[in-house]
């Protein structure tokens, strides 16, 4: 599933004129960081509040 | 005078290859690249005063070249036959973008006269085209053939690890551990040799918030990730990856060699004086 998924993506890719790869690659790109910056944002809130619980008990 | 050409996009790699050659040679012409997708390129100054300030200002010289069309000319040298030979490695734009690079460093270096040119092309970065061996033996030969010497002074060193994930989601507030720095490194990195100089402050800046400032940002290389990462390799495996890597490289190294001779026989006049922006 993982690797039709990335070569869907690549099929896209491969056809598309040069100034729409680019801007294709950079939303893909802005994607991926978007998705890495909730992760890691959700799971630093939750172990901030889980750190000052143990703090208090 | 003994001078070298060094591919400079002010990361840590390429601040390294320079500091490790600089003592070596009377100037350095640090030669920073320019293209469509490639943002903050003006970071690399950030790691250019630090040099200075260790080497001295005379030192070095520093340029920032547009590629933007050498780029696309090595992105669409024989799409077609490459792409019905080679599939999605059409894909590899961050190959594409490196040869534009070198190129362009050739064309400086018969410019300028140069003779010897580096960058910081390192053993670890194992999936990228223009850092594998195979790779950069013809592009050594490239230069050969136009006279330069082509080294990789930072080919061997070791690199760090990511900072940990542990560290990254702040988890060792809960369980009271310290830090482990570079778990898994064995031995020097480019970043320990910086910090060693005193041009970074710490051993392993790798994904802080300076690491972002010294050098440009690019996506492009997310579609070589999707399919190499995300399909090639876990297909067909690393080594059938990089000999296929080679053998497309290789094709794309010897188009740009018949029109680098003609750029030196012909100049201006030449097909690949169009693609140049000075």
């Amino acid at each position: 599933m993982r690797r039709w998924f990335a070569n869907m993506l690549c099929a896209i890719g491969v056809l598309l004129p040069w100034r729409l790869r680019v801007w294709y690659a950079n939303a893909l790109g802005w994607w991926a960081q978007g998705v890495y910056w909730l992760y890691t944002t959700l799971v630093k809130t939750i172990v901030k509040h889980l750190t000052a619980g143990n703090k208090s008990t | 005078m003994k001078r070298l050409a060094v591919l400079f996009s002010g990361g840590t790699d390429s601040t390294a290859a320079t500091a490790l050659v600089a003592p070596e040679y009377d100037r350095l012409h640090l030669l920073t690249y320019r293209h469509s997708g490639l943002e903050h390129v003006e970071n690399s100054r950030t790691n250019l005063a630090a040099l200075q300030t260790r080497f001295g200002r005379d030192k070095f010289t520093h340029e920032i070249f547009d590629i933007d069309r050498l780029f696309k000319a090595a992105t669409y040298a024989d799409y077609w036959s490459g792409l019905r030979r080679h599939g999605f490695f059409a894909l590899a734009s961050c190959g594409f973008c490196k040869l534009a690079m070198h190129v362009r460093t050739i064309v400086y270096c018969l410019d300028h006269d140069v003779t010897e040119a580096a960058d910081g092309a390192n053993i670890n970065m194992s999936h990228f085209p223009a850092q594998m061996k195979e790779v950069l033996e013809p592009l050594r030969d490239l230069y050969r053939q136009f006279g330069i010497r082509y080294t990789n002074p930072v080919f061997d060193y070791d690199y760090p690890e990511n900072l940990d994930w542990f560290d990254k989601l702040g988890l060792r507030a809960l369980t009271g551990e310290t830090a482990a720095i570079n778990p898994g490194h064995k031995g020097t990195t480019t970043g320990q040799l910086l910090f060693a100089q005193g041009i970074l402050p710490a051993e392993n800046v790798k994904g802080t918030a300076l690491d972002r400032r010294m050098q440009a940002r690019c996506f492009q290389l997310t579609l070589l990730n999707l399919f190499a990462l995300g399909s090639y390799i876990p297909k067909h495996g690393m080594e059938q990856y990089r000999a296929e890597t080679a053998s497309f490289f290789k094709k794309k190294i010897d188009w740009f060699r018949v029109r680098l001779e003609e750029y030196r026989q012909r100049g201006d006049d030449s097909e690949l004086a169009r693609w140049i922006d000075r």
